[in-house]
């Protein structure tokens, strides 16, 4: 956890977790379909719901809770910096407070971004036809 | 007193301006004639990519006027078949990996290190190899008219028309060769303008204080780094096949041809967005200037361009839309696609509250800027219909596509390009352009583009498809057809009397000496035309436009009142920062020119052509010269006798960049090794893709039951890793003999591991020919063996150089690359292993 944070206030690649977390989703959803299209785990439901769309479903949940997690710390490190710079003009939180606003509006549209990717799945579409 | 109190004319060292000047282009000054082609300024260099490019755009155009020429009317024998294939192959071709690319890059290497506030680019004589590679590469594609095997499989060369059943002889080989060897240009530029832009900027220019310029170019680097490598695989892979006969597309041995498409477009579709997004960044530098008015939504801009670049890696099956894909996986991309209208969206709108906000002069720059805003947003428009797979399946291959796709290009990247080229012109030269003949070639070009490509928007429609040289005339085509190919001429006449304008402003433009455009950045405060060194003095940076918050500080800098002000030392020099704050960390001494880059490039080629001409011999000698000359160029890096700290300037002593742990060397691999791990990823994909698409895969009888060998070796390559961390613990404690220890127990047991994968693979009884899967193992085993290879010379280096006393505790860079290569290379034959010996185990 204190890794992440740190991750998230001192550096560029927290403020683009977001948009990772996007792209290793997609990755992973297109790769489940296919292999799961291929394995014929369309055709085993569990709770009334196809593996492959449950697959789908759960990776795209997972993927959520990652993303607002960190929309989360780089709103608070944002938070921080704008209080700090509040009380005077200093570089290292003026850098901070630019980070963390990317990461929050980065997480903002990747989580756009997924939710509009992840429709058709939510709408429980046949995965394999 | 310090620098920044002295008043202005008293200057430090007892230097007036004029002196220092005289001094500084002494030490940065290109030497004159033929030796001026070992020069690795990056102004120079940025001027050859760009010529180079615009020759290059020039040719791409004169194919295109031929194929418009033979589309004129209807059964057209201007041209025949033939060398229509090969005009629209080499059109596309030059356009994309031959024009687009590298100008952009040309002006990335010209502009970046100005406007950072530095001296040059971070690794310059990568700067020139890469342009000797991208020069040799085009001369290599096009040299292949020379022996009629130019080649004619499209800009996308599919297979199985590109395999060697049905395109024998040369061709494809011309395309993959010289492809794959342009690419080596481009990723190392790709390198070189990440690591430049993280690692060499201005003090105090912190990343939220950088030129949006040089974020487009940070995002479109990283772009390069990870969206080339999938189709430089695929071109060795198809290469290898046609070469070799390992099947890795071939269906009826295990592979697939749907693969290559893969593995094309993975890089396809970011190429698109590597061509549009630095021409992005040109906007929003030069939107602000002739409306006077800060950028509006710098916040935004950057999250734009951020958001774009993940994007654009997720749209790449939006091209494969009828190749017979699950629905709700064309639904993924298909959302994706559309998705990436939002970035592009907020960077159109904060670029029109800029014009809005302030007050526009209408100078020819920002007439280039009005038009991309026309065409660009008509192309967004018809790639948005283009992302529902209903309309697609409609449209693929027909000339609704080829409209499309011009007006992102030419819209999305030429238009800005031709805006910069006209913006920074008096800064290159010290002369304006004409405006009169800039608007005429506007009107021109604006006019031509619209009457050349809205036409073809209709023959898409009713049915007309790409790459046919000619067509029956009762289609109802023919008067779109003619009013198209007088569009393209009338593009032409723009091209012409912009070139025209070009070269009477190099005589006859009128004189400035500074800033002609009231611009607000860095790379306006140098006079024009631009000094070779750039910046007397390195000016500490804390707005977005400095020039305009403080006017003084072109004066300041000019009278040395800054950072690294002392020419005494005679030695190229440039600051090296933090990559988020921008706090100097080290002074970097630049190389001065040399014969390496060119020599290396030489050797290059001719691997490339010993390989094309199947003299493997020569193209072994070629491999190996070059790699003599890399470690020529390795050993020369660096300076024994340079002191470990010099004089900054502002009262600050800093560091050599030769005493830092993770320096501009360490960083540059890191992003290479970056760019080969996405190869590796590509390499991976091929693997799971075949495994989970062709029938029969992996045939049971190539599995080896045994995995004892195979274990023993990652267990001896685990351990290398585990030596190679022991020696640098060693070398940061100052303890030399347990360092060297390190580097020789982790080359003698990386040699051990790869004897153990050759005796393993020999006799394991897969062959490479069989089956793909044979031809996947094989590759994957051996794309290791070649980075083991590298991390075995480098090891060896490290340790020589410590025998020589070159690598020490204050000298650590030779130890602390090759750990790091080191630790890669081990990290992918774990992946390797997982692969080859676990997977098919598990399924």
């Amino acid at each position: 956890m204190a890794a992440m944070r740190a991750l998230v206030r001192d550096s560029l690649l927290g403020a683009v977790h977001g948009p990772i977390i996007l792209s290793a989703y997609f990755v992973a959803v297109y790769g489940y379909l296919s292999v799961g299209c291929i394995l014929r785990w369309d055709h085993t439901a569990l709770a009334g719901i196809d593996l492959v769309t449950l697959g789908l479903l759960l990776i795209s949940a997972l993927a959520l809770a990652f993303i607002v997690f960190g929309a989360l710390l780089s709103a608070r490190v944002w938070r921080l910096a704008h209080a700090r710079l509040v009380e005077g003009d200093d570089d290292r939180e003026e850098r901070r407070r630019f980070t963390g606003r990317l990461g929050v509006m980065l997480s903002a549209l990747s989580l756009v971004s997924l939710a509009w990717i992840a429709l058709p799945v939510m709408l429980q579409r046949p995965p394999c036809w | 007193m310090s620098l920044k109190e002295r008043p202005l004319g008293t200057e430090p060292h007892g230097l007036s301006p004029a002196q220092l000047h005289e001094r500084f282009e002494a030490i940065w000054r290109p030497p004159p004639g033929l030796a001026s082609l070992s020069c690795v300024n990056h102004t120079v260099i940025g001027r050859r990519f760009i010529a180079t490019g615009f020759i290059f755009f020039l040719i791409g155009g004169i194919e295109a006027l031929l194929i418009r020429a033979q589309l004129a009317v209807p059964e057209n024998t201007f041209l025949g078949f033939q060398t229509y294939n090969e005009l629209f192959t080499m059109h596309g071709t030059t356009m994309m990996f031959l024009f687009a690319v590298p100008i952009l890059e040309g002006f990335g290497f010209y502009l970046l290190p100005k406007m950072l506030g530095a001296r040059d680019m971070i690794f310059p004589r990568l700067s020139a190899y890469g342009y000797w590679c991208y020069l040799f590469g085009g001369l290599l594609l096009y040299s292949s008219f020379l022996v009629g095997q130019a080649p004619d499989g499209g800009w996308f060369m599919y297979v199985p028309l590109t395999g060697s059943e049905y395109t024998p002889g040369m061709r494809s080989d011309f395309w993959l060769l010289g492809i794959t060897f342009v690419e080596i240009s481009a990723v190392a530029a790709g390198i070189e303008i990440v690591a430049t832009i993280l690692k060499v900027r201005a003090p105090g220019m912190a990343i939220h204080r950088m030129p949006l310029f040089a974020w487009a170019m940070l995002v479109t680097a990283f772009m390069i780094v990870l969206g080339f490598p999938p189709l430089i695989l695929g071109s060795i892979l198809l290469e290898i096949e046609r070469s070799f006969d390992l099947p890795y597309f071939i269906a009826r041995l295990g592979g697939d041809a749907l693969l290559w498409q893969h593995l094309f477009w993975l890089f396809g579709h970011p190429e698109v967005y590597i061509i549009f997004l630095p021409a992005t960044g040109f906007l929003s530098m030069i939107i602000p200037t002739f409306v006077a008015h800060r950028i509006l939504g710098y916040y935004w801009i950057v999250l734009a361009l951020i958001a774009t670049g993940f994007l654009s890696f997720l749209l790449w099956v939006h091209h494969m839309f009828t190749v017979g894909i699950p629905h709700l996986a064309l639904s993924f991309f298909s959302a994706a696609s559309m998705a990436v209208v939002i970035p592009t969206g907020i960077q159109i709108f904060a670029w029109i509250a800029t014009l809005w906000a302030g007050r526009p002069r209408l100078e020819v720059p920002l007439l280039f800027v009005l038009g991309f805003f026309f065409i660009f947003v008509i192309g967004g428009l018809t790639g948005v219909m283009l992302a529902v797979p209903a309309f697609n399946w409609q449209v693929h291959d027909t000339h609704f596509v080829v409209a499309h796709l011009h007006y992102v290009l030419i819209g999305g990247m030429l238009f800005p390009l031709f805006a910069a080229f006209y913006y920074w012109m008096p800064g290159a030269t010290g002369r304006l352009m004409s405006p009169a003949l800039g608007r005429i070639a506007f009107w021109l070009i604006f006019l031509g583009f619209n009457v050349a490509f809205l036409p073809m928007h209709l023959t898409g429609m009713i049915g007309m498809t790409r790459r046919i040289y000619t067509y029956p005339p009762d289609l109802g085509w023919n008067a779109l057809n003619l009013v198209s190919t007088i569009g393209a001429y009338v593009i032409a006449l723009g091209v012409l009397v912009l070139i025209v304008d070009f070269f009477r402003h190099l005589r006859a433009g009128e004189r400035v000496t500074h800033n002609p455009w009231r611009a607000g950045t860095l790379e306006w405060a140098i006079e024009a035309p631009v000094t070779n060194y750039n910046f007397i003095s390195i000016p500490p940076v804390r707005s977005h436009d400095p020039l305009w918050e403080h006017p003084e500080l072109p004066r300041e800098i000019g009278h040395g009142m800054h950072y690294l002000n002392d020419p005494s030392a005679g030695r190229r020099e440039t600051l090296g920062t933090s990559i988020l704050e921008g706090d100097p960390e080290f002074v970097i001494r630049l190389p001065h020119p040399t014969w390496v880059p060119l020599v290396a490039a030489l050797f290059t080629a001719m691997f490339f052509v010993g390989f094309l001409t199947h003299a493997y011999l020569l193209s072994g000698v070629g491999a190996a010269l070059a790699l003599a000359t890399f470690l020529y160029w390795a050993w020369h890096t660096g300076d024994p006798l340079a002191p470990d700290a010099v004089d900054a300037g502002h009262g600050r002593e800093l560091p050599l960049h030769y005493t830092a742990w993770h320096g501009p060397g360490w960083w540059g691999l890191a992003i290479a090794i970056l760019a080969d791990a996405a190869m590796y990823a590509s390499l991976l994909f091929a693997y799971f893709f075949l495994w989970a698409v062709a029938s029969g895969w992996p045939p049971p009888r190539f599995i080896d039951p045994s995995l004892a060998l195979p274990l023993v070796g990652l267990g001896a390559l685990l351990l290398s890793s585990a030596a190679m961390h022991r020696a640098i613990r060693g070398l940061r404690m100052g303890d030399l003999r347990r360092m060297r220890l390190g580097l020789a127990a982790a080359l003698l047991l990386g040699l051990g591991f790869a004897l153990m994968q050759l005796v393993f693979f020999a006799a394991s009884g897969v062959s490479p020919r069989e089956h793909a899967y044979g031809a996947v193992v094989y590759t994957l085993v051996g794309f290791h063996l070649v980075h083991l290879g590298i991390a075995l010379v480098m090891a060896a280096f490290a340790l020589v150089r410590a025998r020589l006393g070159r690598l020490t505790a204050h000298r650590p860079v030779d130890a602390d690359n090759a750990a790091l290569f080191w630790h890669y290379m081990v990290i992918q034959w774990v992946l390797g292993f997982a692969a080859v010996h676990l997977f098919p185990r598990l399924v």
